[in-house]
């Protein structure tokens, strides 16, 4: 069904649709560059899905991974101009912890929230976003802004402290690699531990976990904090090692994506790996697509867009085929 | 500008800025009051905005471009309704993946036709909503600035659909009906209440209330299509209605006091974009919901059945 929308769009947009899906696949996953692209775009989007599946699992709507994300960008990029040249491996180490930090601590205020005042974590987590959007543009057109340039964006971080290219020619570096890590010791915390059984508890049913003396307040703070320092990792991950500097687009709806990509892959950190694979390479095809052929730019957005109903749509149809009942969701 | 026209002219903008975010509101009250959280009210905002100036700009007609709008709506709460009330998917997952859906339909549809279709550097719609003075009324100082020199949206706002659903939800049985329904749908269905079906027209009059409050973004307050243009407003109803303990009255009340925001924002941006950044203008209706909402905190409990999943019994 994906494959057969983007035909669709290809159709639209005035190209063969054999000859675009073609072409986005090559420029998604042809060559061992695009391929590397690929990977990489496919980071932030992994960061944030895998931190979402903590909350969600949990019943806890953060819907903030957008600001989380701005604000660990913001973080990672202000430590790095702070610190200056600093002998290597301090300002990296220090830029990516406080980006964890602020992204935790930008998630913890809904979690504070909802655990003091009972307010819908939903709402405010979502009303931060716009918090974090504005306050970004705010230090892009004001105190971080790159005096040498005309657009809103920093000056580019000191050399101490980006993240180092592991394969020459390519932008695939240490905290990439560090952010692929990060999907089996996910997958075993929530296979393995007692904290994984406790949240489940609690997504499947909140008054009995109430009733068995969880401390629900406990989780929920833990998990906004996971998701927000995974979300603010991304951010880093961005500015350290792809970027070099913060600008306006640095997240391309990256927070919202990344909802729809961890229900998508079923709330399992393998499953939210493959999809968040091939929703980069959904972005970068249609990228270079809209880049070479002069396709809108909006096409992935739809894509990705409609990732999650047509999820749904098909979940029901096997559920029907196979005779079963409801799988979730 | 003397201190009374500032005034009068902060207190126009108010009612305005209250007629675009009430009509959203009210309809995402009633749904809410049925039992139907539904999130894809800020994309259905952003498509009905992109509508009315699309149409707007090839037609120049502004009741075309109002019904196209309402249609546009109506098809994305059709879509919601589909979903949530026939397929039993979870609201607000549903709702966000609409509104992701939405953002990027908007984006391709406003990219490819005006800069890949006609090019056109900065389109902008030559029509908008006039205001009427209604006689005699508009001579009174504040007052008649106020409430009597508005469009003719607004009148029908403040005249017509505040007092009627005012009226459906205390004075009629389907007030009652509505409450059970949000309360405890398995119960209202043993009293033979058609809870799907009820739920089902009242997310189709609220989309006809969202499809006219989109079209004041880009008939009223500006002529010219920007892609961050809603900004979370549909979100923000929701925020309000928490405010208003899913009252019809405070519900309102509160429409007014994040409209006195955005009025204040509206002019003073102008005024003192050289002393203040105006991002922190624009971060104001977000901050002062969220400390808002802090502060009615634990006192409100929503509609029992709100955001549940409910599958149907046979």
């Amino acid at each position: 069904m994906l494959i057969l929308s983007m035909a669709i769009i290809f159709e639209l947009s005035d190209l063969r649709w054999n000859e675009g899906l073609k072409l986005m696949f090559y420029y998604s996953y042809g060559s061992p560059a695009f391929l590397f692209e690929t990977f990489l775009r496919s980071v932030p989007l992994l960061l944030i899905s895998i931190g979402l599946i903590f909350p969600f699992i949990a019943g806890v709507w953060n819907i903030g991974a957008e600001g989380q994300f701005y604000i660990g960008a913001i973080m990672a990029t202000a430590t790095a101009l702070l610190l200056g040249e600093l002998p290597f491996p301090i300002p990296l180490i220090v830029a990516t912890l406080s980006s964890c930090l602020g992204g935790a601590l930008y998630a913890l205020i809904p979690a504070f929230l909802r655990v003091k005042y009972d307010i819908n974590e939903l709402l405010t987590s979502l009303m931060l976003n716009f918090v974090a959007y504005y306050f970004l543009s705010y230090l892009l057109f004001g105190p971080l802004k790159n005096p040498m340039t005309q657009f809103p964006e920093t000056s580019p971080i000191p050399l101490s402290s980006r993240a180092p290219a592991l394969i020459p020619n390519t932008r695939f570096n240490i905290l990439t690699i560090l952010a692929f890590v990060i999907v089996p010791i996910t997958y075993i915390s929530l296979t393995r531990t007692k904290f994984a059984v406790l949240i489940r508890y609690m997504g499947a049913n909140l008054e009995a976990a109430l009733c068995m003396g969880i401390n629900i307040n406990k989780l929920i703070y833990t998990t906004m904090a996971l998701s927000g320092a995974l979300a603010g990792f991304a951010g880093a991950h961005e500015v350290l090692g792809v970027l070099y500097a913060l600008r306006m687009g640095i997240s391309m709806n990256y927070g919202y994506v990344g909802i729809g990509l961890a229900y998508f892959g079923n709330l399992n950190p393998l499953g939210v790996f493959l999809v968040s694979l091939l929703a980069a390479g959904i972005i970068n095809g249609t990228l270079m697509l809209s880049f070479f052929y002069n396709i809108p730019v909006g096409v992935y957005q739809v894509l990705l867009g409609a990732i999650p109903l047509f999820v749904i749509v098909s979940r029901r149809i096997t559920c029907r085929v196979l005779n079963k009942s409801n799988l979730g969701i | 500008m003397s201190g009374v026209e500032i005034v009068s002219q902060f207190l126009k903008d108010l009612i305005a800025f209250s007629t675009l975010i009430g009509l959203a509101t009210l309809g995402e009250l009633l749904n809410e009051k049925v039992g139907v959280l539904n999130l894809s009210i800020d994309g259905a905002l952003w498509i009905g905005a992109l509508m009315t100036f699309i149409t707007a700009y090839f037609t120049g007609s502004i009741t075309i471009a109002i019904l196209v709008a309402i249609g546009s709506s109506l098809s994305i709460y059709l879509l919601f309704g589909y979903m949530t009330l026939v397929k039993n998917v979870d609201q607000v997952y549903t709702g966000v993946a609409i509104n992701l859906i939405c953002y990027g339909v908007c984006f391709y549809i406003y990219r490819s036709i005006f800069e890949w279709g006609i090019r056109d550097a900065s389109p902008h719609i030559n029509v908008s909503l006039s205001d009427i003075e209604i006689p005699y009324l508009s001579q009174i100082p504040i007052i008649g600035y106020m409430l009597f020199r508005q469009t003719i949206l607004t009148y029908l706002f403040l005249f017509l659909i505040i007092p009627l659903i005012y009226f459906i939800i205390k004075k009629t049985i389907i007030g009652i009906i509505i409450k059970a329904i949000g309360e405890d749908p398995e119960k209202a269905e043993t009293l033979g209440i058609n809870v799907n079906r009820y739920r089902f027209i009242i997310l189709m009059n609220a989309g006809i209330l969202t499809g006219i409050s989109s079209t004041m973004f880009v008939l009223y307050f500006s002529n010219v299509y920007l892609t961050e243009m809603v900004a979370g407003r549909g979100f923000i109803a929701i925020a309000l209605i928490i405010l208003g303990k899913w009252e019809l009255i405070p519900t309102i009340l509160a429409c007014l006091f994040y409209s006195s925001l955005e009025a204040l924002q509206y002019r003073v941006i102008t005024l003192i974009s050289g002393l203040f950044p105006y991002q922190f203008i624009l971060m104001l209706p977000y901050l002062a919901t969220i400390i808002a909402l802090g502060a009615v905190g634990r006192k409100v409990k929503p509609p029992a059945s709100l955001g549940k999943t409910r599958t149907r019994t046979k």
